[in-house]
């Protein structure tokens, strides 16, 4: 398989579940060190953080 | 210049000079500070990138073949000279009108050197003696630059030969002549942007460049070219790093451009914001807020996940030891991302919707003349009324009601429409989620809201709980109002 679709996939932005994980998780960490920042904000990706959560889960049982 | 560089080309150059290096031994005492093998030595560089200037620039005919005679005694020198001229016959033929080249006094030249069938053989024979170095366990530096040398010239090119390089360079260390350099990285800046599917693509170099590098969409009548500037300067091998990051950087701009007219994400919409507020506000919004510019800051982000992936895929030791440095980059671009504020001057700042909001009621004609494309309108009519007011949330609400209900209707197989009704709905979770309001919407918000009867339950919960929270804000803002002086009605600059 060509290595630079990977790179492809990457600078489109087509993210895995994993890697949005990570990618929430990090956003999340960065925004509250940050403080002063609208609380909304963070509360919208701690949702998205968990709609993932109970996707991957659901992913882990089904296999 | 150096001295010494100086003194070298004066011999390349200057006829009495060249003639007392053909006598070397009676002139010894001129070329006092090395011996003749060195002097080639050194001269060779000076020799190969000179042979290939003038080829492109001009055609110094008598001078070329003094050099031939005089020092092209490698083979490698005599297989670049023949390829070189190799392809400017070619070039000649093709061009021979706009060209300034007397092509007779060339093509004398080059029947009295070589039969042009077995000069055509000697080319294709030198390539594949350098192609076939890269079969060899160990390579000397000259062997490599010999080997990009041929693959420069071949000119098709396969992203194993492009992964051997960088390969080469980052993880064993070689480097490259800046000449072979250029050329490697414009080629393969052109392959990985036809990999990633941007039409027409181009990689310039220029040495006027004030930054690293910069995107460029060149329109014409007959094609529109997506050009990658990068500062010839700083295009070199040691840099390395620093120029696939640019490429990257680039690159993602032009990408930016179709995502412009074409995505439902939040990101995309508060790039289309910035840009707008540029062009209306000029030259100080850009310069003030560059650092947090959405389509800047995205491109860092960007550029430095794919540095990080590229080093991971082809050059894995590299990758192992600069791991650390690398995602303490990214987690710096990301909290540049982060940052939602811009300045009008050097001592306010807003909510970038807040000020864009403003910006927009004083200047409606943007939605109407043809500073955006059909795409662009598009996306900003999802958030803003033809009278520049924010639509109110129970729009978002409603849209996101219809899309549930065809989410209920569409087959689990259908993954491709899944997603896209997935993406929208994204996006209106996000505008709903992190748009901040002055007091003045958040009445109309609240107004609407009021009015508005959702069937779905799901969304039912969903409005209730955000009612909920445009009260607090009201609250809030009863306490202290932000109140934004935006400048009357300015003109607008395209």
């Amino acid at each position: 398989m060509k290595k630079i679709r990977e790179l492809k996939r990457i600078i489109y932005e087509e993210y895995t579940d994993e890697e949005l994980l990570e990618y929430y998780t990090r956003k999340i960490n960065l925004l509250k060190q940050a403080g002063n920042v609208n609380h909304d904000v963070i509360l919208h990706y701690v949702r998205e953080l968990n709609q993932l959560y109970q996707k991957l889960n659901e992913k882990e049982k089904t296999r | 210049m150096t001295s010494e560089e100086i003194h070298l080309r004066q011999i390349l150059y200057n006829p009495i000079i060249r003639d007392k290096f053909i006598n070397f031994d009676e002139n010894k005492d001129y070329f006092c500070s090395c011996d003749k093998e060195e002097y080639i030595s050194k001269l060779e560089d000076l020799i190969i990138n000179d042979i290939k200037r003038m080829t492109i620039d001009t055609f110094d005919l008598d001078l070329i073949i003094s050099w031939y005679d005089i020092f092209l005694k490698d083979l490698y020198f005599s297989d670049v000279y023949l390829v070189f001229n190799s392809k400017f016959n070619n070039m000649l033929f093709a061009k021979e009108k706009e060209l300034d080249i007397d092509i007779s006094a060339y093509t004398t030249y080059l029947s009295n050197l070589f039969e042009s069938n077995s000069m055509i053989q000697k080319y294709n024979e030198c390539l594949e003696r350098y192609l076939d170095l890269r079969n060899l366990n160990y390579l000397t530096n000259e062997d490599f630059e010999r080997y990009v040398f041929a693959l420069n010239i071949n000119e098709v090119h396969t992203e194993e030969d492009f992964a051997y390089i960088f390969n080469m360079i980052l993880d064993k260390k070689y480097v490259l002549s800046d000449l072979e350099y250029q050329k490697f990285f414009q080629a393969f800046g052109v392959f990985i942007m036809n990999e990633f599917g941007i039409e027409n693509p181009k990689v310039s170099l220029s040495s006027v460049l004030k930054s690293v590098g910069r995107y460029k969409l060149e329109i014409s009548d007959e094609k529109t070219i997506n050009n990658v500037l990068l500062n010839k300067g700083r295009v070199k091998s040691s840099n390395i790093l620093e120029n696939l990051e640019t490429l990257f950087h680039e690159i993602k701009h032009a990408i930016q451009k179709k995502e412009l007219c074409e995505l439902y994400r939040l990101d995309v919409l508060k790039q289309l914001e910035d840009t707008l507020l540029k062009t209306v506000l000029g030259k100080e919004y850009y310069e003030i807020n560059y650092n947090y510019l959405s389509g800047e800051t995205d491109a860092i982000v960007c550029s430095q996940i794919l540095l990080s992936e590229f080093l991971k895929l082809y050059a894995p030791l590299t990758y192992r030891a600069r791991k650390e440095e690398l995602d303490a980059m990214i987690e710096n671009a990301l909290k540049l991302e982060n940052i939602n504020t811009r300045g009008l001057n050097y001592n306010n700042e807003y909510d970038l919707q807040t000020l864009f909001t403003s910006m927009l009621s004083n200047n409606l004609q943007i939605l109407n003349e043809d500073m955006l494309n059909d795409g662009q309108r598009n996306v900003l009519l999802q958030v803003y009324n033809l009278d520049g007011t924010p639509k109110t949330p129970d729009v978002y609400f409603k849209a996101k009601e219809e899309l549930l209900k065809q989410q209920s209707e569409t087959l689990l197989t259908d993954e491709e429409t899944l997603m896209k009704i997935k993406e929208k709905i994204n996006f209106y979770d996000a505008i709903l989620n992190t748009f901040e309001y002055n007091i003045e919407n958040l009445r109309r918000n609240y107004i609407a809201l009021n009015e508005y009867n959702p069937v779905n339950n799901e969304i039912q919960a969903e409005v209730m709980q955000y009612k909920r929270k445009v009260e607090r804000k009201l609250l809030k803002y009863n306490q202290g109002i932000q109140v934004i002086q935006f400048p009357e009605k300015s003109g607008v600059t395209k």
